[in-house]
């Protein structure tokens, strides 16, 4: 699994926001994008997920698994998103969220597997018996947690991490960064990750983008 | 600086419990009126002794059955289909380019009081109206209007139909009111993320995050859609009417033994309403149950049904906006029309004769409207922003343990006018307060209250209270921080619950009927009067300037702000 950009731009009335971006990522491969905020990082994972608003349109190549993407609606790109809010759905229990991202299944087998999926992947992350907990009785952490898991359960090609640490503290932060670099490795899907904070920077590849212009850091 | 909030606390807690009585207890007493005569019991007309006789009778009227059938079935469809297609809406234009122009479309939309509504729509559907006439006599083949029963039809249709275009963009304010709580366009890109295309992942994930928010609109739809009379006179069937058009009629009529009967159809108007109300509850307890698998059970990658589904929805704005500006058109046209023949598009001739003429009529329902909707909104802001104020000092915990305080301020939209207003009116009678212009100011307010409270809640309790602090800190004041810093920032949402609170006060037409006791005319007792008469014209001249008013004041709101503030780009 890899994912590929080519000379990726996001232009505003025909001005771009940033210079283009070429770079391939493998299975299990991290890039950081530093900088500070308002720089575009943001709207670069937009513009990857097929997400930009309507001003904002994007030039160039994105191929994820040998496949070219940007034309591709949202639903179809098969990428999954983290954002800085854990964006759980408040009207379903902890389940609930992680069997929404499960795909559909017919009869009563596929309903005990996509059960004992979630079991597992709540045991990886140390939630065993959260099931039916309601969603709003977690702790930031928890939260955090259950979010990727949901995330990682749709079998994303590529993972887009748009600053996921930010609202964590400190103990946390390093707790929840320490479990995503290890889902990727194990999942090895390639991840785009934002941030401003140089403390979330792994230890694969790093890019900066300051005034417009990235710059190879790593 | 705790001790100062404390006392204001208690000072305000004082101010709520005030209101809440003088709101309650009318109501209470209006209920208790009518349940009494509903019993037999009526001594100011003699009746002393309490028995069954009002409800016998009731039920052995031939009109009874049909009529409640007829309220129930339009009622259930207008509030139903408004409900789905304002959802449908949402779902379907959100984010695209329409949903800009639809945002902006709501104010006006929602401007137009339903009587006036009403009695421009009867002008455009009627066998004589515009839509005939477009089609007449190329297509339709009709030389003169089709002897149709199109208005006031016998199934209700087309008073179903007025109501589903009427409250559908009371339904989309309310949503757009609801999609302010949580970030849908994050919610529907994990939807995406996680394979889901746009509709479902709206009616998975968005729609049950806004239903709580809806519900209480919903109820307030229902019961309306089961109660209303001013429209179902111009737009309901006659032979029967419906339930609340009978139960008028019967308070109205000069025999009291019908009055007891009326009364005890208004009680049993007030019981239909609950069970319809428990039934929804119910429907949804039941939804929620028996849907809980089908919404994880994971996504349907087909959407062959979007495009279709977009189109419809296209439709259904086009017809709702065409509708509504057409009504209103047809009421301008109507009222300076002098001749103007089937199948002719446009009056031949045109004249101001018919405003001149209904100006003598006009002069005091409309200075006595203005009155009534200019003091009953000033009141209900005042008493809005004390309820308000109070509940914003309250901690989480407190507020949920008085929640059921502000349900108390929703009672007036959930119960249904008529259950009790003629027990108002008896009271008022008995202690010779009907037909004074306070006491209509009191009862316009039990209705304006809630729509004020409504338009103002979210963005009053959504304020920084830092800065009433540092302005208390600076002036060293509470009041002075509070007239000079959270009024003023605040000045905008304000003055346009004053405009809603006009705009309801202005389409009164039970409490102005019951309470005015023939003294005090408003333009909706008089547009009713003029729309059950025969000269098109006059009726279109009153139902103009029931729309032109609240319009008035809601421009006012929209532009003293605006000129106040002119350099203030924050406010």
């Amino acid at each position: 699994m890899s994912v590929s950009l080519c000379n990726v731009q996001v232009n505003l009335q025909g001005e771009a926001l940033f210079s283009a971006l070429s770079i391939t990522l493998r299975g299990g491969e991290l890039l950081a994008i530093m900088g500070p905020s308002g720089c575009g990082k943001s709207t670069l994972l937009a513009a990857i997920a097929g997400s930009l608003s309507s001003e904002l349109t994007l030039t160039g190549e994105i191929l994820l698994a040998g496949r070219r993407i940007e034309a591709l609606p949202m639903q179809q790109r098969g990428i999954g998103i983290q954002f800085q809010e854990d964006l759980l759905f408040p009207h379903l229990n902890v389940a609930g969220n992680l069997l929404f991202a499960l795909a559909r299944g017919k009869g009563k087998e596929a309903k005990v597997q996509r059960q004992k999926a979630v079991a597992q992947a709540l045991e990886s992350a140390g939630l065993a018996g959260f099931e039916q907990r309601d969603v709003a009785t977690l702790s930031g952490g928890q939260k955090a947690r259950v979010s990727l898991l949901r995330t990682l359960l749709a079998k994303p090609k590529l993972l887009l991490l748009d600053e996921p640490f930010s609202r964590l503290d400190d103990q946390r932060r390093s707790e929840f960064r320490a479990f995503v670099f290890d889902q990727v490795k194990q999942m090895n899907i390639p991840a785009i990750l934002v941030s401003h904070d140089q403390q979330d920077c792994p230890n694969d590849r790093y890019y900066s983008l300051e005034s417009g212009q990235f710059h190879n850091v790593s | 600086m705790k001790l100062y909030w404390q006392k204001q606390l208690s000072t305000t807690f004082i101010i709520v419990t005030v209101t809440i009585v003088l709101l309650i207890v009318p109501i209470a007493a209006g209920l208790i009126g009518t349940w009494l005569p509903a019993m037999g019991y009526l001594p100011s007309a003699g009746y002393d002794g309490f028995n069954w006789q009002p409800l016998i009778a009731l039920y052995s009227h031939p009109s009874t059955l049909t009529s409640i059938t007829l309220s129930i079935s339009s009622a259930l469809l207008a509030t139903c289909s408004a409900f789905i297609i304002s959802q449908w809406l949402c779902m379907q234009l959100y984010h695209s380019r329409s949903w800009r122009w639809l945002k902006h479309a709501l104010a006006p939309l929602l401007a137009i009081p339903h009587l006036a509504f009403a009695l421009g729509f009867s002008f455009i559907i009627a066998p004589s109206g515009w839509l005939m006439r477009v089609i007449s006599p190329q297509l339709s083949g009709f030389e003169i209007p089709p002897d149709w029963l199109i208005v006031n039809d016998n199934y209700a249709l087309s008073l179903s139909l007025a109501l589903i275009i009427k409250e559908i963009p009371f339904f989309l304010l309310m949503t757009l009111a609801a999609m302010n709580n949580f970030n849908v366009n994050k919610t529907l890109q994990v939807g995406a993320t996680l394979n889901y295309p746009h509709n479902q992942a709206w009616i998975k994930l968005v729609f049950p995050q806004l239903y709580g928010q809806l519900r209480l609109p919903l109820y307030a739809v229902l019961s309306y859609s089961l109660s209303v009379v001013d429209l179902s006179i111009v737009l309901g069937p006659n032979a029967p009417a419906t339930f609340s058009v009978l139960i008028n009629q019967w308070f109205n009529d000069p025999d009291f033994t019908m009055r007891l009967i009326g009364a005890s159809a208004a009680s049993m108007l007030l019981v239909i309403v609950m069970v319809f109300i428990g039934l929804f509850y119910l429907a949804e307890v039941l939804l929620k149950k028996y849907l809980k698998n089908w919404l994880v059970a994971g996504a349907d990658s087909s959407n062959a049904f979007e495009l279709p589904a977009k189109v419809c929805a296209y439709i259904a704005l086009f017809i709702i906006s065409a509708s509504s500006f057409l009504s209103i058109a047809a009421l301008v046209v109507w009222s300076f029309s002098r001749q103007w023949r089937f199948p002719d598009l446009l009056p031949a001739l045109w004249s101001i004769k018919n405003w001149q003429k209904s100006w003598g009529q006009l002069t005091e329902p409309l200075f006595n409207t203005a009155l009534i909707g200019i003091s009953s909104g000033f009141l209900a802001l005042v008493v809005c922003i004390a309820v308000l104020q109070w509940q914003s000092q309250l901690s989480v915990k407190r507020a949920n343990n008085y929640s059921w305080i502000i349900w108390l301020v929703y009672v007036p939209i959930l119960i249904p006018q008529i259950s009790f207003m003629f027990g108002i009116q008896v009271m008022l009678i008995s202690m010779n307060l009907d037909g004074h212009m306070m006491t209509m100011i009191w009862m316009h307010l039990l209705f304006v209250l809630p729509y004020c409270y409504l338009s103002l809640a979210k963005v009053y309790l959504q304020f920084d209270d830092r800065y009433l602090q540092v302005g208390a800190v600076l002036s060293q004041s509470m009041w002075r921080s509070f007239c000079f810093v959270k009024v003023p920032m605040l000045f905008k949402p304000l003055a346009f619950s004053f405009a809603v609170g006009f705009a309801v006060s202005v389409s009164q037409y039970l409490p102005s009927l019951y309470v005015g006791a023939g003294r005090i005319e408003t333009i909706t007792l008089q547009s009713v009067a003029a729309a059950s008469g025969s000269d098109n014209r006059i009726s279109a001249v009153f139902g103009f300037w029931q729309f032109v008013l609240p319009l008035i004041v809601y421009f006012a709101a929209l532009a003293i702000p605006q000129l106040c503030f002119i350099r203030r780009r924050g406010l």
